[in-house]
């Protein structure tokens, strides 16, 4: 009788054992996963935290003086801006606005107008934030160009002309100052001095609104010198309101009168075979260009055709031969018959591997007269042909 | 008889003794899993930080996770400080945004500012 209550007794122990231990493992398993699900769900979180990327194209102040910021998602994921932070670091003040009702933007797109409800000054420094809903805080720092030290470099064709002449002038500025992301408001200036008289035919001198760290901005101008030989025009290039020392100047001299009834003795026509935009996924190629030469004047004459060739890209490179740099000089002589037209091709080869994206070359064609020829026709006539190389992004 | 009953008695404490060692290690083991799933849940970032030239700082922190966060510290440069403007303990709801007045304890050229919540999480920014 006792042996048969103590088996009972044995069996319920069992039986109590071994319900614990089966609660204590099911519990043991819910609390793993809660935790392993917890852990997935923050990873999956984190990992589109880091896939998420905004681009902050440019910022302009529109009409009143309002923020107009445009956003390009360039990240994986869909992007919810939630607020703006604008802060003006000249006078050390900071606003905030909540977007209400987010801006959502998904990858690949882009938004214009974002913040038009802020007012900002010109004149000061700025930095700009965006703040996303899974924590990420994408900022830009952007100054006026009168605060900023952009190189300036002033190039002109040719530097020696005769009297009623047209010089062109490539004004290049490039944002170098790594202190802020962008510049805004610049406006380029020329100033004209010297003893010879001028009459601007072209200019295209407008304000830029927004200049990224790395880019670059051509103004172009043609300007119609006359003078006595020996008179000089002074083309001195710089940017409004620019710190001291911020400019790039160059001499042209009068030479020489041309010979009134032949103003000019060469026609050129000058194109890249493969377009002047150039779409490619190649960091390496090559540039053709055709170039044609008229000889206009009854008689044979010696040329000599000086191609310069610069990329306005930063870490761009280009050259005629394997070794390139960021621009390359090129001189080939040639010999008319009077009315002949000769074309040749040249090739020259770029590099943007480690370049920005719009790659940018200008190539300068200038044709002179050359020794062999009589004096009085020794002029010259230049050509400008832009190329862009788009496709190669950062 | 007798025997059966004592051991009938011992076993039931040894249990009893077994189930109350079971009980306080799941329910500490419970807390630790249920602290660390909502450490693990904190998203908060210090998403600005303005320094005034009086000394006083504002630190604009945003809670973008889906719980709510109890912020119980500042810190500048590992010095513990004290929020004039709202008083800490402070909870944050999900999307919420506060900002926290301080006077700066220590001067210097580089300031860590670092903020704690109730369950262990920090965001530090360095502000020059």
């Amino acid at each position: 009788m006792s042996r048969g209550v103590g088996g009972v007794v044995a069996a319920m122990f069992f039986i109590a054992v071994a319900l614990l231990m089966f609660i204590g493992l099911e519990l043991i398993m819910i609390y793993s996963n809660n935790m392993q699900s917890a852990i997935l769900s923050r990873e999956a979180s984190e990992r589109e935290r880091l896939n998420e990327r905004l681009y902050i194209q440019m910022v302009r102040l529109g009409p009143g003086n309002r923020l107009n910021v445009t956003v390009m998602n360039v990240g994986s994921v869909a992007v919810r801006i939630v607020r703006i932070w604008i802060i003006n670091v000249t006078s050390n003040y900071y606003y905030n606005f909540d977007i209400n009702p987010f801006i959502i933007l998904n990858p690949g797109e882009s938004v214009s107008n974002v913040g038009s409800n802020i007012i900002i000054q010109r004149g000061n420094v700025y930095v700009l934030k965006l703040v996303t809903d899974r924590g990420n805080v994408f900022s830009i720092r952007f100054a006026p160009s009168k605060q900023a030290r952009l190189q300036i470099q002033l190039y002109t064709s040719p530097l020696l002309i005769p009297s009623g002449q047209q010089v062109n002038l490539l004004l290049i500025i490039r944002n170098n100052d790594t202190r802020f992301d962008a510049v805004y408001d610049l406006t380029p200036i020329l100033r004209i001095s010297g003893n010879a008289s001028y009459n601007i035919i072209m200019s295209d001198n407008t304000t830029i609104p927004w200049l990224e760290l790395g880019d670059t901005v051509v103004f172009r101008l043609s300007v119609l010198v006359s003078g006595v030989p020996g008179s000089v025009i002074i083309f001195n290039a710089s940017y409004a309101d620019a710190p001291k020392g911020f400019y790039d100047y160059v001499v042209v001299k009068v030479t020489y009168r041309p010979l009134p009834n032949i103003p000019r003795f060469v026609y050129i026509t000058a194109y890249p075979t493969n377009g002047t935009i150039i779409s490619t996924t190649n960091d390496e190629g090559i540039i053709q260009l055709a170039i044609n030469v008229t000889n206009l004047v009854d008689q044979t004459l010696n040329f000599n055709v000086t191609v310069l060739a610069y990329t306005l890209t930063e870490n761009a490179k280009i050259g005629l031969t394997s070794a390139q740099d960021p621009f390359v000089t090129m001189t080939q002589s040639l010999s008319l018959l009077g009315g002949q037209t000769k074309s040749f091709l040249l090739n020259f080869t770029y590099d943007v591997s480690n370049a920005k994206r719009d790659n940018y070359f200008v190539f300068i064609v200038n044709v002179s007269t050359a020794k062999g020829s009589p004096p009085v026709l020794s002029n010259t006539e230049t050509k400008i042909v832009d190329i862009v190389i788009i496709g190669k992004e950062d | 008889m007798m025997i059966l009953v004592l051991a009938v008695t011992l076993g039931v404490l040894v249990y009893i003794y077994a189930l109350s060692v079971f009980a306080t290690t799941t329910s500490s083991f419970s807390s630790i899993v249920s602290g660390e799933v909502s450490r693990l849940s904190e998203s908060f970032i210090i998403d600005n930080v303005w320094v005034m030239g009086n000394g006083t700082v504002v630190l604009s922190v945003y809670n973008y996770g889906d719980v709510g966060i109890s912020i119980v510290h500042v810190y500048v440069n590992d010095t513990l400080v004290t929020s004039t403007k709202p008083s800490l303990p402070l909870y944050l709801s999900p999307g919420g945004k506060v900002f926290i007045r301080f006077v700066l304890p220590v001067h210097g050229n580089i300031y860590v500012f670092e903020v704690e919540s109730g369950s262990g999480n920090s965001v530090k920014v360095v502000s020059k």
